[in-house]
């Protein structure tokens, strides 16, 4: 909390926040680069001629547990500490935009998953995709975000 | 929420990023509250009357006449 009295403590907490958003960035780059390595490794023992990337976004990819682990356990501690780490450096007003945004990310996915769910047991639409569903919450999500931070 | 915050702002020839590093917040959060698109939480409240020597009756109205 900022010291009236005392003015530059406003530099100190500003600074701070820079260096927790410069921590943001760089992290996520890391971790991003730790996995995309170690993707490209095991596939490569594995001898595959075809792309990781592809076969992921397909589902075809086939992972050595090894790996499998390493990146699961990136992923599950990495990105609830970077979140924390965020949320710890956000203003209340971005904490209440990053709120609305997700608790209506959380709706439209619960909504449209369970009326394509409906509209899929009919037949008039094929099976439900979850990635498409949670990437559109997701981009909902940062589009309200945005408009709430920054308009 | 109606405020005279830009008002105060101007009468010290301060920027919003000026304010805003005082309030320990960021621009957009001062100017989210001069444009009325957020209320400040109460504790922010307090600190913006504290830092203009006021209070905070006198710097938010929230649209109820006082008799």
């Amino acid at each position: 909390m900022i010291d009236e009295q005392n003015p530059a403590s406003g530099s100190r907490t500003k600074a701070r926040r820079k260096a927790y958003m410069r921590w943001l960035l760089i992290v996520p780059a890391i971790i991003g680069a730790v996995i995309g390595t170690l993707l490209v490794v095991s596939n490569e023992r594995s001898g595959s001629e075809r792309d990781i990337i592809d076969d992921l976004v397909s589902g075809a990819a086939t992972l050595d547990p090894t790996t499998g682990l390493i990146v699961s356990a990136i992923i599950a501690i990495g990105i609830p500490i970077t979140f924390y780490k965020w949320h710890k450096s956000i203003d209340e007003q971005e904490e209440r935009a990053v709120l609305w945004a997700n608790t209506l990310a959380l709706y439209f996915g619960l909504i449209l998953w369970l009326a394509w769910w409906v509209l899929a047991a009919t037949k008039l639409v094929p099976p439900v995709n979850l990635e498409i569903v949670v990437l559109a919450s997701a981009i909902l999500s940062l589009v309200y975000w945005a408009w709430k931070k920054f308009l | 929420m109606k405020n005279t915050l830009k008002v105060l702002r101007a009468m010290r020839n301060w920027s919003q990023a000026d304010l805003a590093e005082h309030l320990d917040v960021s621009r957009q959060a001062v100017n989210a509250i001069e444009t009325g698109k957020y209320d400040p939480s109460l504790p922010l409240a307090f600190k913006i009357a504290r830092l203009f020597d006021s209070q905070i009756e006198n710097i938010f109205d929230d649209g109820t006449s006082h008799d």
